[in-house]
């Protein structure tokens, strides 16, 4: 069955990412590094899912929903990784470097 | 009814509220205290209440956060002991 | 010792709950009371007495009537007591922090909002509208017309949101629900019926999904929904106006 093949890989694709982005969260150093694994889990983790939802559920008006989820899911999620990390930067967080390497140059640039 | 599934939310629903009273860092807790109704807001549409699923969704985890937001931007985030 | 003391009668007490949780009827037990009595009541005769297909909007507007009043009046009287420590915005003065900052809100998450708020808009439209037959209702649309409108005024600005939804509309809107209340069930009164009572005797004839049977649901529906709504976007802007917008923004340390 190639269908029930592509949901599980799916849904498989989809639990790597959140696991993925769990551990990145917990285990990276600062603000901006951890916006990275955040906004996978949302995006790649969570739009893996759906889209084996959408495999399990066939055409239905389920799925139809599902696809509108995917949509709103990716414009929300993205913006919200944005307008964190731009806040972040005009509050003059400083972004993490490696202890004795030397930090590339950091300045709030005009809007 | 899904016992697993119920079993880990309201595991999380404790945890939250364990971790939204400990907390010292008054913003921290909003946000935590908006995870607490999004696993709420699952709680009530797993008990087949979806009226009340949308209403904890809206107003816990949407206006209420905001206004505790907007009132910790304006007095102090840290909790003085 | 105080401590001690203190997790010893917290402890009794949670002893003491789970012991009556273990006592109450296993959920969904069909033999308690209220499956026997209540719940055969509303399922056959909700639609006849209370005129809405949705059954939890029956009981919420016709059974518990009174208590959706009282509802309607605590959350008034929460908008009364923030302006009573607030005061409003002034139209055209007050700013929020937003404005007074240098920094303007990105135009990513400004074209962002441009397209999710309509569609937000319109999902609280469609929770009041359609509240009688499927979830939702005028109070989760009106909490989620005041959400949208809060994104709004967070992302663009306090002085754009006021020139829109001015004052003086709001006033009216605010106290639109408990009017509206107040009206529908004094209107069965003038009739000869109780207070509240949706199906009048001559008016409307109670059927499932007809029009008649459902005008003064629907009517306190949406007066609670717009009411919901302006009572929770009046509140955040009292919250989050600034009149002397010469000084920088408090920022929270880090």
């Amino acid at each position: 069955m190639p269908g029930r093949i592509l949901i599980i890989l799916f849904s498989a694709v989809g639990t790597v990412f959140f696991l993925g982005g769990t551990v990145g969260i917990l285990r990276f150093p600062d603000l901006y590094s951890r916006l990275h694994p955040s906004t996978k889990c949302d995006t790649l983790g969570a739009c893996s899912i759906i889209i084996a939802l959408c495999l399990y559920s066939g055409l239905s008006a389920d799925t139809l929903k599902l696809i509108l989820i995917i949509f709103f899911l990716l414009l929300s999620s993205a913006t919200c990784g944005h307008a964190i990390g731009r806040s972040a930067f005009k509050h003059d967080i400083v972004p993490w470097h490696k202890p004795g390497v030397k930090p590339l140059p950091f300045e709030g640039e005009e809007n | 009814m899904n016992w697993t599934l119920n079993l880990v939310l309201l595991t999380f629903l404790v945890g939250t509220a364990f971790a939204m009273i400990m907390l010292k860092d008054l913003l921290a807790a909003a946000v935590v205290f908006s995870a607490y109704s999004l696993i709420m807001a699952i709680m009530w549409s797993q008990l087949r209440a979806p009226d009340l699923a949308l209403t904890e969704a809206a107003v816990g985890a949407g206006v209420t956060t905001v206004l505790f937001v907007i009132t910790i931007f304006r007095t102090v985030r840290k909790e003085n002991r | 010792m105080k401590k001690l003391f203190v997790i010893l009668a917290l402890a009794a007490l949670g002893v003491v709950l789970l012991w009556v949780v273990g006592k109450m009827p296993e959920m969904g037990d069909s033999r308690t009371p209220d499956k026997t009595h209540v719940v055969p009541r509303y399922i056959e005769d909700g639609v006849k007495e209370a005129g809405a297909e949705n059954l939890i909007t029956d009981v919420i507007l016709n059974y518990r009537g009174y208590d959706t009043m009282g509802e309607v009046a605590v959350i008034f009287s929460a908008l009364c007591a923030v302006i009573a420590l607030l005061d409003r915005e002034k139209r055209g003065v007050s700013r929020s922090a937003v404005d007074a900052s240098q920094v303007r809100s990105s135009r990513i998450v400004r074209v962002t909002v441009r397209i999710l708020f309509p569609v937000i808009f319109l999902f609280a439209v469609y929770l009041i509208l359609h509240g009688e037959n499927s979830a939702g209702g005028g109070f989760q649309g009106g909490a989620v017309i005041g959400a949208s409108i809060i994104v709004f005024t967070l992302v663009f600005t306090l002085i754009e949101s006021t020139r829109d939804i001015p004052l003086t509309l709001r006033v009216i809107l605010e106290s639109l629900s408990v009017l509206t209340f107040l009206a529908v069930g004094f209107i069965g009164v003038f009739k000869g019926v109780e207070f509240l009572t949706y199906i009048l005797p001559g008016l409307s004839p109670g059927v499932a999904g007809a029009l008649r049977s459902q005008v003064f649901m629907m009517s306190i529906e949406i007066a609670i929904g717009v009411a919901v709504g302006a009572i929770f976007t009046s509140i955040v802007f009292a919250m989050i106006k600034e009149e002397n917008f010469e000084l920088e923004p408090h920022i929270p340390e880090p």
